[in-house]
């Protein structure tokens, strides 16, 4: 069952690419021209996605209105950074020196202004429709990209919020089921190595696993169901018979002085366990990060906890990798699932607003020190080009060397292109 | 006009005496595209033809004008139906949109045609008929409601299109009838949907296109109205012999039978008998069978052992813990809903009353009833009496003295029932299998209902409290002060309560009732107004008017709408819910939504069952029998060619990954001595289906629960169980501590066969029980004990993560200790160990080992696989460990097939 034709018939975007684009040939041209895009780029290895979950405020953070009236402003005042041009919030200190590392995405707009509905549009690329399903990005990483098979190619932490929907459940996230906390040794129960049984003896009962675990015959390869419990079982093998993961998943080999910078924030320290997990060469992480959905209380809310804490963890990733020569590789995006109310409420909270929010966009050979899109004086919607989740995730797949025009089809053989409507952002892989 | 019907309980219930009218009797009229094709002096209704084109256009759509904040500073309610807001933000405030002097001129004209910029583009153009219609009625003067009447029926016809191939198309027309008469053909003011876009498409004038083989329904949208067309484009065409050929032998086959044929798909086979033992056990109880069952069922030649099966698996204890965890999830128990210090207890509490109704079979109105009449106090019980009796309940852990209440208060007692909306919406869900929340703000997208109707059935539970009631605050206050309680904050409170209990000294307990000082529900039967008031009438869903004295429990009006036969939510609610539970897909699916846009996949079937359940009196092992002795339910997971893709139609098994739950219970049963199996499956209270019935907690199953997706009972919704596979669910069962430590346990089934096999077994060695370790300065058997102690505390999820690491340093030493100290035990050489077990006794362990796990005998190709695997194993033991961990391993140990 769906839920999104009610939300409107057509979209404004799709409303366009139907009437005019659809009759001139231009989206095909257009599909063309990025997967040329796709083609020529793809220096990015791995990515980082952190979703601020909740949907966090775009005028307190980076898309601030200094001079908008007092019920919109809110409560920060801005400083400069190192781009020319971007103001951001002044909670936002140690983002603000490194701004350099990173561009920003304004008036990035959509209308689904439901909490599951606004993440499986962002986390997807896909704006959600009738009977199907999308793939979270990671999980077509996880079909396109290879992965050394001691790895899991996708992991989420805590957990992943959108499946793999018609990819089927073989493509969905590692869940560590925690996020680690500062001081604490970060174990992923399982992972420890498998019992005393020599790899002799561990190779030769695997073997036997293979042998016998066949009831299913060919059914097994058709069976959603059974395709993803053979992958998993697979995978889980590979994972437990090197110690790799379990080194990645170490962060108490980090030093220090590594760990202060990064916080002491649960985002902070996932932050440091994500730079680990590509280090090792993880393809995909999704960190969610809750407690941005600000209805009440969104200033102090900001001001003591959230805003600390991405500022830290964030600026200490970009920082981390870069120094790592791994930031030139590893696509990085902070975003939540919509912006907020320009208008502050009754609560001084703001509400749900997805016709404008912001995207910080980073690494991956993605062009850095950029403010791309804007959105109105309100920040209500944006001002001229408009940005969708879908480009976002175009570019992302672009710079990964996946080519987001590329079909697969259905469990029932219906033919989806990887993402429907979205072009990658030029000013970003250009 | 409304008359007043008195009701044996003592409330009123009103009801419209507007003539029902014959809604065939009247010939439909013309649709409005033709009607305003051309110049026509019929003036448009508002709420018959504008708003339902705004509708169609997508104006109060979600991205658009609908959008809370407006579009272009106009504002429309989401989806329709706040008429009056509506009228006014069209014809009124700064800038209204018509234009009385110049309708073509009107604002929302000019934007809908793009004549002016519009950031929604192009809606419609100025020479259609939807124009002029508009045009019509700000001509006429835009005048809004007539109050008089509403939409009783929305029809598409026809019913059920049966396209022949993909590609073919078919135009429905839907008429609605309205309460005054006026019959009107409405295509044209429609909005359509599709359910599923990979098997039919539908347009906005209603044609419907084929994509592909297969069946979905789509859906017509007007005024409140939301009515459903079964499309079907057949799979294969076999020949009514074929069908012939395939045994109906109950009427839940006949049905579905009758559905297969309209689709061109043949059943899978039937279940062997021992696939349908190990399905059926599972499902009913949550229990693997043990080999010894399953030989034993095997052999049994009584030709009616399957039903005898089932109902000896519904008189079982595990059946009454799996269906009182279930009717938790639905219902949503949950520690952390309640108070500390006592969240366990009572979430306990909770559970174990579901548990005592469901183990006697109490017809499921009558356990339902006790919920929704959940008081604190029983009927003359003073809070003396009450809050000793709690206290002695909680003191004393006398969970049955609680179960025998006669009521249960705690689903009202919630942290997350605080707000009239809350307990609105969780009610709806837990007993009627819908989803209020969209009408909490705004006209249900896809249902009828309307936020007016949610406001008046939340009115019902406004004086339902959990608190202190104002009888009993004289003594709850005195209660306070004489305990200390008063002057104590946190945990000190929260001690002095845990210590109070203890010495049975009644404690100040907070409790539900039912206030009757009646603020907010001052009611009279006064006529229904569709225009928003402030006094809200309670209102059953579907439209009766309730009219409470300010003593009734409101709530038993809306249980006795419940239990009436014609209700279409609260029987069909749970009939689809079970039905759910032994398919893996409802007949209704999702199968907690029930809602007129998401019909069932086969209606006829979910009605007769629901009528059977009725008459049985609301018997659950009456639905639980009369489903699993069907051969739908009873056949295989293997797919021919016609049935392949089908997963709605029940025309094969759908292969289940195992609930938490029931996996955890599984790796105990199929690893356990065949000694200690059977205590293992009735000692049902140490089993997973029992303790995790009160939801995530603590616990040694905890981890596991939750990795396989055990319901956290947060969500409002039964997809709070999870049941996909992961990588983390893998990795547990190849190597997690619980499942080694189930492989490894001295009352475990290698063990058992091991020590068996060598009962002589000589001590090869003896220790000096006197030496100590130089490093610890401890004997062996005290280092042995240290050891298992630690490990039992670091398995016991009590430690922080740095105290386990502390204690992990700890251990390590302790072992290197004991290997120092243990001198080296030759191991019994492969030859001397293997060679007292033949060949036979090989096979006949591998056929244990795969009648404990997949409940079946091995092919002759795996037993050969198996044995080889045995004979060349290090040592027996080694081997058989192996052999069973493979065999948790296979995808066939996992899933319900």
């Amino acid at each position: 069952m769906s839920i999104l034709n009610h939300h409107g018939v057509l979209g404004r975007r799709e409303f366009l690419r139907l009437g005019v684009l659809g009759t001139t040939g231009l989206t095909l041209a257009n599909y063309l021209q990025a997967a040329n895009a796709g083609a020529a780029h793809g220096k990015a290895r791995s990515a980082i996605f952190i979703h601020l979950a909740g949907g966090p405020s775009h005028l307190d953070t980076f898309d601030p209105k200094p001079e908008g009236p007092t019920d919109i402003r809110g409560e920060f005042s801005t400083i400069e950074t190192k781009t020319a041009g971007l103001r951001i919030s002044e909670q936002l200190p140690n983002l603000a020196k490194c701004s350099n590392l990173y561009s920003v995405l304004r008036g990035v707009s959509h209308n689904l202004a439901a909490h599951d509905l606004g993440q499986n549009y962002v986390l997807s690329g896909n704006r959600p429709t009738a009977g199907l399903e999308y793939p979270a990005m990671g999980a077509v990483i996880t079909k396109e990209l290879t992965v050394d098979r001691d790895l899991p190619p996708y992991v989420a932490i805590p957990r992943a919020n959108v499946g793999p929907g018609y990819l089927g459940v073989a493509y969905g996230a590692f869940d560590t089921n925690a996020a680690p906390k500062a001081g604490q040794p970060f174990v992923v129960r399982g992972l420890t190595a498998p019992g005393a049984s020599t790899t002799k003896t561990v190779s030769r009962r695997h073997q036997l696993l293979k042998n016998l675990d066949n009831r299913f015959g060919s059914f097994q390869s058709e069976d959603q169901l059974l395709a993803g419990l053979d992958q998993f079982s697979q995978k889980a093998y590979d994972i437990l018979q090197s110690s790799r993961t379990r080194e990645a998943f170490d962060i108490a080999k980090e030093s220090p002085e590594i760990h202060k910078r990064f916080g002491g924030s649960s985002l902070g320290q996932s932050a440091l366990l994500a730079s680990r997990l590509v280090e090792a060469g993880v393809r995909f992480v999704t960190i969610t990060d809750g407690g941005w959905d600000t209805h009440q209380d969104n200033f102090n809310r900001l001001k003591e906890k959230l805003l600390p804490g991405l500022d830290q963890g964030v600026s200490a990733l970009l920082t981390t990798l870069e120094e790592r020569g791994l930031l030139k590789e590893t696509v990085v995006i902070v975003t939540g699932e919509f912006g907020r109310t320009p208008k502050i409420n009754k609560d001084t909270g703001r509400d749900h607003w997805p016709r404008a929010m912001f995207m910080l966009v980073a690494g991956g050979g993605i062009r850095p020190g950029q403010v791309i899109g804007s959105s109105d004086e309100t920040g209500a919607g944006p001002k001229d080009t408009t940005i969708t989740p879908d480009d976002v995730v175009a570019t992302l797949f672009t710079t990964l060397g996946i080519d987001p025009t590329k079909e697969y089809h259905t469990p029932i053989g219906r033919p989806v292109m990887i993402v429907r409507e979205g072009k990658p952002i030029p000013e970003l892989i250009g | 006009m409304w008359s007043a019907v008195c009701l044996m309980m003592g409330f009123l219930v009103a009801t419209p005496e507007t003539p029902r009218v014959e809604t065939s009797s009247i010939a439909p009229i013309k649709p409005a595209s033709e009607r305003f094709a051309a110049a026509t002096d019929e003036v448009p209704d508002f709420r018959r033809h504008v708003l339902p084109l705004l509708s169609r256009l997508g104006c109060n759509g979600r991205a658009c004008h609908g959008s809370f904040q407006g579009q272009g500073g106009l504002r429309l309610s989401l989806f329709g139906y706040d008429f009056d807001e509506d009228l006014t933000a069209l014809t009124k405030g700064e800038s209204p949109r018509v234009l009385a002097k110049d309708p073509a001129a009107s604002k929302m004209l000019q934007k809908a045609t793009e004549a002016v910029d519009h950031g929604g583009g192009q809606r419609m153009t100025a020479d259609g008929w939807e124009h002029r219609l508009l045009v019509d009625w700000i001509k006429a003067g835009a005048s809004g409601v007539k109050p008089s009447h509403h939409l009783n029926k929305l029809v598409i016809e026809p019913a059920l299109i049966r396209f022949e191939e993909a590609g073919q198309t078919k135009n429905v027309r839907v008429t609605a009838y309205w309460s005054d008469g006026h019959n009107e053909d409405v295509t044209c003011l429609c909005r359509f949907q599709t359910n599923n876009s990979s098997f039919a498409t539908v347009d906005e004038t209603g044609k419907i296109t084929s994509a592909a083989r297969g069946d979905t329904n789509v859906i017509a949208f007007y005024d409140n109205g939301v009515a459903a067309t079964s499309v079907i484009t057949p799979v294969s065409h076999p020949s009514e012999a074929t069908y012939a050929a395939v045994p109906a032998p109950t009427r839940v086959d006949e049905l579905v039978m009758e559905r297969l044929k309209l689709l061109g798909i043949l059943p899978s086979r039937l279940t062997r008998d021992e696939e349908f033992l190990r399905r059926v056990s599972l499902d009913i109880a949550g229990t693997l069978p043990t080999a010894e069952e399953v030989r034993a069922f095997l052999k049994d030649k009584d030709p009616d052992k399957r039903s005898k099966k089932i109902d000896e698996l519904l008189s079982t204890d595990a059946y009454a813990a799996w269906w009182a965890t279930k009717f938790c999830d639905f219902t949503g128990d949950a520690e952390a809903e309640f108070d500390a210090p006592f969240q366990k207890p009572i979430a306990r509490q909770w559970y174990e009353w579901v548990y005592k109704r469901v183990k006697e079979n109490m017809p499921y109105d009558e356990l339902v009833a006790g919920m929704v009449l959940g008081t604190g106090r029983e009927q003359g019980e003073s809070y003396a009496s009450y809050s000793q009796r709690m206290t002695d309940i909680l003191g004393k852990g006398q969970d049955d003295a609680f179960a025998d209440r006669p009521t249960l208060p705690h689903f009202w007692a919630r942290k997350s029932l605080r707000t009239n909306e809350a307990k609105a919406l969780r009610f709806a869900h837990a007993f009627l299998g819908i989803r209020l929340e969209c009408a909490q703000c705004h006209k249900h997208p896809f249902d009828q209902w309307t936020k007016q109707e949610f406001d008046e059935f939340t009115a019902f539970f406004q004086r339902v409290n959990y608190g202190v009631a104002p009888d009993a605050t004289k003594e709850f206050r005195a209660l306070q002060s004489e305990t200390g309680l008063a002057e104590l904050k946190g945990k000190e409170q929260r001690e002095r309560l845990i210590e109070l209990v203890k010495q049975g000294k009644p404690i100040p307990v907070r409790e539900v009732f039912v206030a009757t000082s009646d603020k907010a529900g001052k009611v009279v039967g006064k006529k229904k107004n569709p225009t928003p008031s402030r006094a809200i009438t309670p209102t059953l869903l579907g439209g009766e008017e309730v009219v409470l004295s300010s003593k009734e429990d409101p709530r038993a009006a809306v249980l006795e709408w419940m239990r009436r036969a014609d209700n279409p939510y609260f029987a069909t609610a749970i009939v689809n819910r079970v039905w759910a539970h032994y398919f893996g897909v409802g007949i209704i699916d999702p199968p907690d939504d029930l809602n007129l846009a998401n019909p069932p996949s086969n209606e006829k079937l979910l009605t007769e069952l629901t009528k059977g359940f009725i008459e049985s009196g609301y018997d659950m092992k009456w639905l639980h029998r009369t489903v699993t002795n069907s051969h739908a339910y009873q056949r295989s997971w293997e797919p021919n060619e016609t049935n392949k893709l089908d997963s709605r139609n029940f025309s094969r098994a759908l292969l289940r990954r195992l609930p938490a739950e029931v996996t955890f219970d599984a790796v105990a049963v199929a690893t356990s001595a065949s000694s200690v199996q059977h205590k293992l499956i009735t000692d049902t209270k140490h089993r997973a289906v029992y303790l995790g019935g009160v939801g995530p907690s603590g616990g040694p199953a905890n981890f596991a629960l939750k990795i396989f997706g055990q319901s956290d009972r947060k969500t409002i919704c039964d997809c709070a169980r999870d049941s996909d596979p992961s990588v983390s669910q893998a990795i547990y069962m190849q190597n997690d501590r619980d499942v080694n430590a189930a492989l490894d346990r001295p009352d475990g089934w290698v063990k058992e066969v091991t020590n068996k096999l060598k009962p002589e077994q000589p001590v090869v060695s003896k220790t000096n029980s006197a030496v100590k370790d130089p490093k610890t300065g401890f004997t062996l058997a005290e280092i042995n004990d240290k050891i298992t102690k630690m490990e039992r505390r670091i398995s016991s999820d009590k430690l922080t993560d740095a105290e386990k690491k502390q204690m992990n340093v700890r251990l390590t030493r302790l072992k290197q200790a004991k290997t120092s100290l243990t001198p080296a035990t030759p191991k019994p050489s492969p030859k001397t160990e293997n060679a007292k077990v033949d060949h036979a006794e090989r096979q006949r362990m591998v056929e244990e080992v795969y009648l404990r796990t997949v409940s079946r005998y091995p092919t002759t190709e795996e037993r050969a696989e198996a044995t080889r695997y045995l004979k060349d194993s290090p040592n027996l033991a080694s081997g058989l460990r192996d052999l069973l961990w493979v065999m948790l391993n296979t995808k066939e140990f996992i899933t319900n097939h």
